[in-house]
């Protein structure tokens, strides 16, 4: 029951077994067909991103930070004193493409978002590195699960106007890399400077290093053990400076969170659970773990059930459960059968990519304590797409080598996943298209922000808004009105 | 055929077509997504249609940005203008952009309109509060009094 689909010299080097060997830049043709096919992906959103406005509302504020502060020096030594989030390296990015490309920050922004993009897709071909036909299949199903997954859709959507969640999900990718393909001194270089960056840019550049770890404890030892203690050494020098500058963390009070059928603002959170905060807590957790496994709930909130509780559920709610629940289905059908090798400390490259995945979706849950929105689970999102490899490739290994019911039954699950999570990546593209008209309608809509403090009282400031106004306005986007197609549209997650 | 496909289905047949069958669903979106590409560099934008609107229709659709675009390049939202079937109603009328703002009760267009620096003319005026007032949008006339408008004048016909 617990044996590998497959001969005894398969398990041992399989056709996508990792050989740790091989230089940097080792390809074969399975390697360079997924790389053509995700390339291909990529290029179709990178196209969306081009022709779609920035985003405004919190996309702005970097923009006119970097303005406002004369020197990147200043803008650091500023966002080590803000209250409940330690980003030092955030704005100070924003600022570096302002500096250099202030005569098209357009350009500078969106190019730098194209950029992350292309690298997200062939770091991800590069750690899967499929070297077989069923791999090769097992590998573009991973790609639509990271396109089409509900908590990639906002890495490509909203531009803020650097997207750093897809900059984390970038080092993730990175830090792997690094400790399953590569050795030595480039190696450790690598995910050292990678845990450095993720952690002064976002909280949950946390977990970049918590994967390094997961994964050597796994046998990926690529990353030295020096490697390993130092990016160790800068987390405890993370969490030093934030005690000793009193940053905190986030309280009710920070933002509007999901709760039930529906988002509390927060008023509403600290009249119910200012007095015990735990329940929320343990809320966001749960609903964190639920919602990468189901697509149920999402950012805290229950849509679907509520839909099906007072109305009409449209068709695209069904395909994201249905997707995400038969997916997850598979992850764990290949878990029990792998546990027993598991408990013996037995792990092949499969084994690492679900584990590491389990391990992360524990982690960036809990880490979603305080508030839980799609975006923040991007990082358990990207290894449920390596997961999702492992799982196929395991299923049409299982599928070449048994008979019967199962084998026909494993097929057809392969091709509902490929199916389903196709579907899913369309719906990123027409959310694209959607989200653009939405940003353009944003930039129009700007007499509040023309009004704010901030922006009146500076004249540069003010022309600075207008300058990037009179640019996204120009966008020529498509109207949801003309492009609305009936029978196609609901089965899209437009992210509307 | 029958026999082939009882074949696969008891997993006899050849891995690989399982396996290519699998990768159909992303090879053919990853195809999709290159000629969308591929079209984009020749000039030709089929995921990105463009359909022209002319300001009236832009009102009436809530398209801030054609909106303040449009405002910018000179169009005069006085002017009556040609709004196609199925925006406001079954059949093509001929509105001013302001009168489209109320037909449609747009109210964030039309503030928008007026933040922008624009006010109903003089001739076109008497119209666009008349026809709030049938419609006893009072969320609008209340914005057209404040931007200077006479909101109690009769309405006649």
């Amino acid at each position: 029951m617990h044996a590998r689909c497959g001969t005894q010299s398969q398990l041992t080097m399989g056709p996508d077994a990792p050989d740790q060997r091989r230089p940097l830049m080792w390809i074969n043709r399975w390697h360079l067909a997924t790389l053509v096919t995700m390339l291909s992906l990529s290029a179709g959103v990178s196209y969306c991103l081009v022709q779609k406005p920035l985003t405004l509302h919190d996309g702005l504020d970097p923009i006119v930070k970097a303005q406002q502060t004369d020197s990147v020096r200043e803008l650091f030594w500023d966002q080590l004193h803000t209250r409940a989030y330690f980003r030092p390296f955030r704005v100070v990015q924003s600022k570096l493409l302002y500096d250099s490309f202030s005569h098209d920050l357009f350009g500078a922004f969106v190019g730098f978002h194209v950029l992350l993009t292309v690298a997200s897709v062939l770091l991800l071909v590069t750690l899967l590195s499929p070297r077989s036909g069923a791999g090769f299949a097992a590998a573009t199903v991973g790609g639509v699960t990271f396109f089409g997954l509900h908590t990639s859709n906002v890495l490509f959507l909203e531009a803020y106007p650097i997207n750093h969640f897809l900059e984390i999900v970038c080092l993730l990718i990175l830090t792997l890399i690094a400790t399953a393909r590569w050795r030595g001194w480039f190696a450790d270089g690598t995910a050292v400077l990678a845990v450095l960056v993720a952690l002064g840019t976002l909280e949950s550049g946390i977990l970049v290093w918590f994967a390094l770890g997961v994964a050597w404890v796994l046998g990926w030892r690529g990353v030295s053990r020096s490697g390993l203690v130092t990016s160790t050494a800068l987390v405890f020098a993370y969490f030093g400076l934030r005690l000793y500058l009193d940053v905190g963390t986030p309280g009710l009070d920070e933002r509007s969170s999901g709760f039930g059928f529906q988002f509390l603002d927060p008023s509403v959170l600290i009249d119910r659970f200012e007095a015990n905060p735990w329940p929320f807590y343990t809320y966001n957790v749960a609903t964190s773990w639920l919602s990468v496994l189901f697509a149920e709930p999402r950012a805290g909130v229950w849509a679907l059930s509520e839909r099906l509780v007072h109305g009409i559920v449209p068709p695209w709610m069904w395909v994201n459960l249905a997707t995400s629940t038969i997916t997850s289905a598979m992850v764990v059908w290949f878990s029990i059968r792998r546990f027993g090798h598991w408990i013996h400390g037995r792990f092949e490259d499969a084994d690492r990519f679900v584990v590491i995945f389990w391990a992360m979706l524990a982690a960036n849950g809990t880490l979603s304590y305080a508030y839980t929105k799609d975006v923040i689970l991007s990082p358990a999102g990207i290894l449920y797409a390596c997961a999702v490899f492992a799982v196929v490739r395991e299923a049409l290994g299982c599928v070449r080598t048994r008979s019967g019911i199962v084998a026909g039954a494993l097929a057809g699950l392969c091709l509902i996943v490929s199916i389903g999570w196709s579907v899913r990546t369309v719906g990123l593209l027409h959310a694209l298209r959607y989200q653009a008209y939405r940003q353009a309608n944003d930039w129009a809509f700007i007499h509040e922000v023309l009004q704010d403090s901030e922006v009146e009282a500076d004249p540069n400031t003010r022309n600075l808004v207008l300058r990037l106004r009179g640019v996204m306005i120009r966008k020529d986007v498509p109207s949801p009105y003309f492009v609305e197609n009936r029978t196609l549209s609901p089965w899209l997650d437009t992210y509307r | 055929m029958v026999k082939q496909r009882l074949q696969w289905w008891n997993g006899t047949a050849r891995p690989d077509v399982v396996s290519l069958m699998t990768a159909a669903g992303p090879l053919v979106v990853a195809g999709w997504c290159f000629a969308l590409v591929f079209l984009a560099a020749s000039g030709s934008h089929p995921f990105w249609p463009r359909t022209p609107v002319n300001l009236a229709e832009a009102v009436a659709l809530q398209s801030g940005w054609e909106v303040v675009q449009q405002l910018a390049d000179g169009v005069n939202p006085d002017v009556p203008q040609r709004v196609r079937a199925g925006i406001l109603g079954a059949g093509a009328v001929e509105l001013s952009a302001w009168e489209a703002a109320v037909e449609a009760n747009q109210i964030a267009v039309l503030e928008l309109m007026l933040n922008e620096g624009f006010r109903p003319g003089l001739n076109v005026a008497p119209r666009v509060v008349c026809r709030a007032r049938r419609r006893q949008a009072t969320e609008l006339l209340s914005i057209l009094s404040v931007a200077g408008l006479d909101v109690d004048r009769p309405c006649f016909g």
